[in-house]
């Protein structure tokens, strides 16, 4: 166990990224461990989607290395690409649930188009992800009748259809009751501790941070750097930083506001 | 490469049966059971219990190196299956931390087995069903329509209401940019006519009426109907899928809930914007129609002066005002549907397109009615 806490299961190497002209990391550098909850943090606009979307390989870097389970992300083609794909699952931050189909069908379409298991054991497989998030009797719901924040909890499940080693959350809490909130907690907790899945997670949620996150990067909008990096315990009162100290105890400093 | 050892990996997982006797099956699984691996034994095992239906089925899994969710799925459907028929089910050393997740699994009571698929619905139920709904279709677009053209005269009235710089943009958008398809259509149009009526035309000699043919065809019929198509095509179908989207964004949400109506902000600006375009575009693509029809007159061998002579012999300022008349109701149509089916939008990106294919759908068969009415009262009126 403990050999695999060290092994890196993602490394981000000298990572430089933007848009258009305008740069949005410079030369970042980070590993994730293999089990660990990795949440990545940060104010409004310092890019922690998009440093997400970079590390599933939706947008190309300017320069820089990003490697998932040793494997480069940014050169990988054709079934190299796909078998990096396959190790991991992604929730994106509005859920991107298929709309023409049940939710049933959405988590079952990555069964179907990557295993060999049978129909029912597919059905089986799909309900089983789908009761984890706490979904169990809107199977044949379409996505368009039920809550957004539902729609969250669905996408999680399709996220998990293939049981990928690596799960990559865009804000999961968002938008949910605290009762749910924490449930999920629980299940990132469990499916990390239980099924050694990896998590980076995009979260503002203190509380979720505090519960789930083994380390955490805090990015800074300004110096389009890591600002900070560790246990949020511990960096909540004896980061150097001050902006990193105000994030984690913003409830204490909300009466000045 | 990849392949072999992806192959590699899914022998991974082994399944040895123990001991296999009536009312008995044990069995052993060994290896990795995930996703990928699962599939051929998962259906060995269920084809197994379905054959010997065992009284007690014994499975050992201390061997089993790694078990993802798909296998606690497995695992948790085996043990329902045995317990619902009231057989005894024995699950020998799995370790605890995927005991746990079975825990998770089992905890929360699901319903048995795959979910219900939703009841089916009777020919007869459903033939009612899409009665009613056809007539509520046409219900809604005579009540749309309606409020579309109050809103158009009101706007006439005051014209300080309209967006009008939302009017310029749907302009170039829809009419500037189309134009270059429409010159071509229009062009081509008259050249194909001038071709096609020179044959039976040239058997009796009479070739030089050409350019009559054409000239009637094009001002009075083709013109205005090719100008109409495209614009359905193209502009009727941006229409329905632009405010289609915003529906699903809910920006009309938004603009209600501002206290914007709606079908004044979106769609009297486009009307407007259509309702300038059509004619515009109509006298266009005749232009350009009688030009190909010249092209080909004169590679018969006669020139240009004869065809404009022949030209305005036959055809005078009603036939050309007639056709291009005709396009104002049809671009009544083309924008009202678009906006119409925008609206009618129902949620998911899927809905869009559902939107956007039965805009251009209507509009072309309103265009064919529209057009069967209107000569029809040319004809009676004599223009």
């Amino acid at each position: 166990m403990a050999q695999a806490a060290t092994e890196k299961i993602i490394e981000v190497k000298d990572l430089t990224a933007g848009y258009g002209d305008s740069m949005t990391f410079d030369a970042i550098s980070f590993d994730v461990k293999k089990g660990e909850v990795f949440v990545i943090l940060g104010g409004s606009g310092c890019g922690k989607s998009t440093l997400l979307k970079q590390m599933i390989g939706l947008y190309q870097p300017w320069s820089g290395e990003i490697l998932i389970g040793g494997q480069d992300m940014v050169k990988a083609e054709g079934k190299g690409r796909l078998e990096v794909l396959n190790r991991i699952g992604v929730m994106y931050q509005s859920g991107a649930l298929f709309g023409s189909m049940n939710l049933l069908q959405n988590v079952m379409l990555p069964l179907e188009e990557f295993t060999h298991l049978a129909e029912t054991a597919r059905r089986s497989v799909a309900a089983l992800k789908l009761m984890l998030v706490g979904l169990q009797g809107f199977e044949n719901h379409m996505p368009s009748e039920i809550s957004g924040g539902m729609q969250k909890r669905a996408a999680i499940a399709r996220a998990m259809a293939l049981d990928p080693k690596i799960l990559f959350l865009d804000e999961p809490s968002a938008g949910l009751d605290p009762v749910t909130s924490a449930e999920l907690d629980q299940l990132i907790l469990k499916l990390s501790r239980g099924l050694g899945i990896t998590f980076v997670v995009v979260t503002h949620e203190l509380d979720s941070i505090y519960t789930i996150a083994d380390r955490v990067i805090m990015l800074d909008k300004k110096t389009k750097k890591i600002i900070a990096e560790g246990d949020p315990k511990f960096l909540k009162d004896h980061c150097e930083n001050e902006n990193v100290r105000n994030f984690f105890n913003r409830r204490v400093s909300k009466d000045e506001l | 490469m990849s392949k072999d050892r992806s192959t590699s990996k899914t022998s991974e997982l082994k399944l040895e049966v123990v001991e296999k006797k009536e009312g008995s099956l044990s069995l052993r699984l060994a290896g990795s059971f995930t996703a990928k691996t699962a599939g051929a034994i998962w259906q060995e095992i269920e084809t197994l219990r379905q054959d010997q239906k065992p009284r007690e089925l014994v499975l050992d899994v201390a061997a089993l190196t790694y078990l993802d969710m798909t296998g606690v799925a497995f695992l948790r459907d085996l043990k329902q299956f045995q317990e619902s028929s009231k057989n005894v089910f024995k699950l020998n050393g799995l370790r605890p931390e995927y005991q746990n997740l079975l825990d998770l699994a089992t905890r929360r009571s699901s319903p048995q087995g795959a979910p219900k698929i939703a009841a089916k619905v009777s020919f007869i139920e459903s033939l009612g069903r899409s009665v009613v709904k056809t007539g509520e279709g046409i219900y809604e677009q005579i009540v749309f329509v309606g409020s579309v053209i109050s809103q158009i005269f009101y706007a006439a009235f005051h014209p300080k209401s309209v967006r009008w710089q939302d009017v310029w943009i749907f302009i170039e958008k829809g009419g500037a940019n189309a134009a270059p398809l429409i010159i071509m259509a229009g062009f081509l149009i008259g050249v194909i006519m001038a071709f096609q009526s020179a044959l039976p035309l040239k058997q009796m000699g009479s070739d030089v009426f050409v350019a009559n043919v054409v000239a009637f065809a094009v001002l009075r019929e083709l013109g205005p109907l090719i100008t109409a198509i495209i614009l359905a095509g193209r502009t009727g179908s941006a229409i329905a899928a632009e405010i289609g989207t915003m529906k699903i964004n809910e920006e009309i949400n938004a603009l209600t809930t501002m206290g914007l109506e709606p079908v004044r902000f979106l769609v009297v600006s486009r009307m407007m914007g259509i309702l300038f375009l059509a004619p515009l575009l109509t006298v266009l693509s005749d232009f350009f129609g009688m030009l190909g029809g010249m092209i080909v007159f004169k590679s018969f061998g006669y020139s240009a002066t004869t065809y404009i002579n022949q030209i305005t012999s036959t055809v005078d300022l009603g036939d050309v005002l007639g056709g291009i008349f005709k396009s104002i109701p049809f671009a009544i149509a083309i924008g009202a549907i678009g906006c119409l089916r925008g609206l009618q939008t129902k949620t998911g990106a899927s809905a869009v397109g559902e939107s956007t294919t039965s805009s251009v759908v209507t509009g072309m068969v309103m265009i064919i009615i529209l057009d069967g009415v209107i000569s029809a009262i040319y004809y009676a009126l004599g223009i």
